[in-house]
């Protein structure tokens, strides 16, 4: 006959592309286990030698993976919408509406309602992977207390005498103390990484905006842009300007972020820019082709305007995101950048 | 014993730990913290005394002579220290039992990792096939191989079947199938067409 299954599953996991990783409750050990799609590696915590269960509401976005193919996928279906020839499919138009709602719930769901969960025993200090929403970290941290206290009780009410004085004080710094090494205290640091996720923001939607303003290289066409297109459009500009202030709000406490600050500065005035060639050309899309008398000096003007225009928001855009990739530790710490 | 807030790292004062189970702010990075410490924070390291058989204090430890003996190995008999004590699923053993083959129970019970090697042969029936299609002629048979070369191989300690090992199989051999259609074909083709 068959043994019974020694394990059972915790509520919780993380399944990305590559790496995975799940709790697992035992008979006298809880099992950790992570690793990638081909290799698994394992963890045994018997509940008799945990010392200290934590756990600390923070942010937590997860797979990167499925980060990008969400992204990618809303930015396909956006430029699929765009596209005149598709307008008679309203499902077309509606469907990045609701990819692009899928992607905000995931953004609210990795800022407001992620956790991580450290486990500490006499010799080890492991975070639970697995525990990454405060709902699963919720019910499974429920079971996994449930066993400790079967196996090692409760603790007495005057535990405290029990504790050692070991003088030990905070390691938080005095404000008032002035620190070299420029590194920030934790309130701070929540600015910089508000600061840092809003600039993330912005720079993909300069990429965007280079692309779509890339449909335009050959002059102004017979097209109309319909009033969904038009919707989306404006709706990327206001994003990208809420984006660019936002972090230039977080980050202006920051004195130590001082060349993020010039990079949104040079990405507001070059929106402004953009904005005001969208109100010109706008207005040659509002004409019928039939009656736009355009010269040729005018829209070889219009077309060089134009190539600026999206090399600038490439260029921005592109550097941006490389320049946050290359400093992102200093960054979110409120720290110098270093590069 | 010293805690540290999981987001900052930062050490905790001692005020913080005599919460006991405290829902509070982390004084350094302000994150909504929430901890509870168990018994096992305030254990000594006991010596485990064990039946009569300790019970002579001139008895020493089969590897260790000059260290008194604490245990005995559950497998062999043999007296033990604490050093060469080692206690697996609430059995007590000893280096050498641990060294020899030992039941798939034990084994599982230490074992680190494993690879899983019917995702690996699942893989290279699937992905070449949806990436580019034609580098599947090459991997159809390295995944029929490698399913039935480790097809006996113990899976994850986390209870998996065969299923991969099956899919895989049947995926890479209707691959090899159409290949072969297809090589035949064209060869007939190339024939009829030489003696038209």
């Amino acid at each position: 006959m068959k043994p019974a299954f020694p394990y059972k599953r915790l509520p919780g996991g993380e399944r990305g592309f590559v790496r995975k990783s799940s709790l697992w409750e035992g008979a006298d050990h809880l099992l950790l286990v992570r690793g990638t799609r081909f290799n698994e590696e394992y963890r045994r915590f018997n509940y008799r030698d945990i010392q200290v269960v934590s756990s600390v509401r923070c942010a937590r976005a997860g797979s990167t993976g499925w980060w990008l193919l969400n992204i990618f996928v809303f930015f396909i279906a956006l430029l699929f919408s765009l596209t005149p020839a598709n307008h008679a499919h309203p499902y077309l138009v509606g469907m990045p509406l609701l990819l692009g709602a899928g992607v905000i719930a995931r953004a609210i769901i990795a800022l407001r309602y992620s956790c991580r969960c450290v486990l500490q025993t006499a010799v080890s200090r492991e975070e639970l992977v697995p525990l990454q929403r405060v709902w699963h970290a919720t019910k499974a941290l429920r079971i996994v207390r449930q066993r400790i206290v079967e196996e090692q009780g409760e603790l007495p009410l005057d535990f405290g005498t029990l504790l050692p004085e070991t003088g030990t004080k905070s390691v938080f710094r005095n404000r008032n103390d002035r620190n070299p090494s420029g590194v920030v205290d934790g309130k701070l640091k929540g600015y910089a990484t508000r600061a840092t996720a809003f600039a993330i923001v912005l720079f993909v939607l300069m990429l965007v905006n280079a692309g779509l303003s890339a449909r335009f290289l050959d002059g102004p066409t017979a097209t109309r842009m319909s009033a969904t297109s038009r919707v989306l459009e404006s709706t990327l500009v206001l994003s990208m300007g809420a984006a660019t202030l936002f972090s230039l709000f977080s980050s202006h406490r920051l004195p130590n972020q001082s060349a993020m600050r010039k990079l949104l500065v040079t990405a507001l005035l070059l929106q402004g820019f953009d904005v005001y060639l969208s109100t010109i050309m706008g207005s040659f899309y509002t004409l019928r082709q039939q009656t736009v008398v355009i010269n040729v000096p005018t829209l070889q003007a219009w077309r060089w305007l134009i190539r600026f225009d999206v090399c600038a928001f490439l260029l921005v855009g592109a550097g941006g995101l490389v320049f946050l990739l290359l400093n992102w530790d200093f960054l979110r710490r409120g720290e110098a950048s270093q590069t | 014993m010293f805690l540290s807030c999981p987001r900052c790292q930062a050490t905790l004062p001692d005020w913080f730990l005599r919460a006991h189970r405290s829902d509070t702010a982390c004084p350094n990075c302000y994150a909504k913290l929430n901890f509870e410490i168990f018994p096992a924070a305030f254990e000594r390291q006991t010596l485990i005394a064990s039946s009569a058989a300790l019970a002579d204090e001139a008895a020493a430890c089969y590897e260790h002579q000059s260290k008194p003996a604490k245990a005995i190995c559950g497998q062999c008999g043999r007296f033990i220290c604490a050093l060469c004590e080692l206690e697996i699923r609430g059995q007590t053993w000893c280096p050498a039992c641990l060294e020899a083959p030992r039941s798939a129970t034990i084994q599982g019970a230490l074992e680190t990792s494993r690879t899983n090697y019917d995702s690996i042969a699942l893989a290279l029936a699937t992905w070449p096939m949806v990436l580019f299609l034609y580098p599947s002629i090459l991997t159809a048979p390295v995944a029929i191989y490698v399913a039935l070369r480790y097809w006996r191989k113990p899976l994850s300690i986390v209870g998996r079947n065969r299923w991969r090992f099956v899919l895989a199989i049947s995926i890479a051999v209707l691959q090899v199938s159409v290949f072969a259609v297809l090589i035949v074909s064209a060869i007939l083709v190339a024939q009829w067409r030489q003696a038209g």
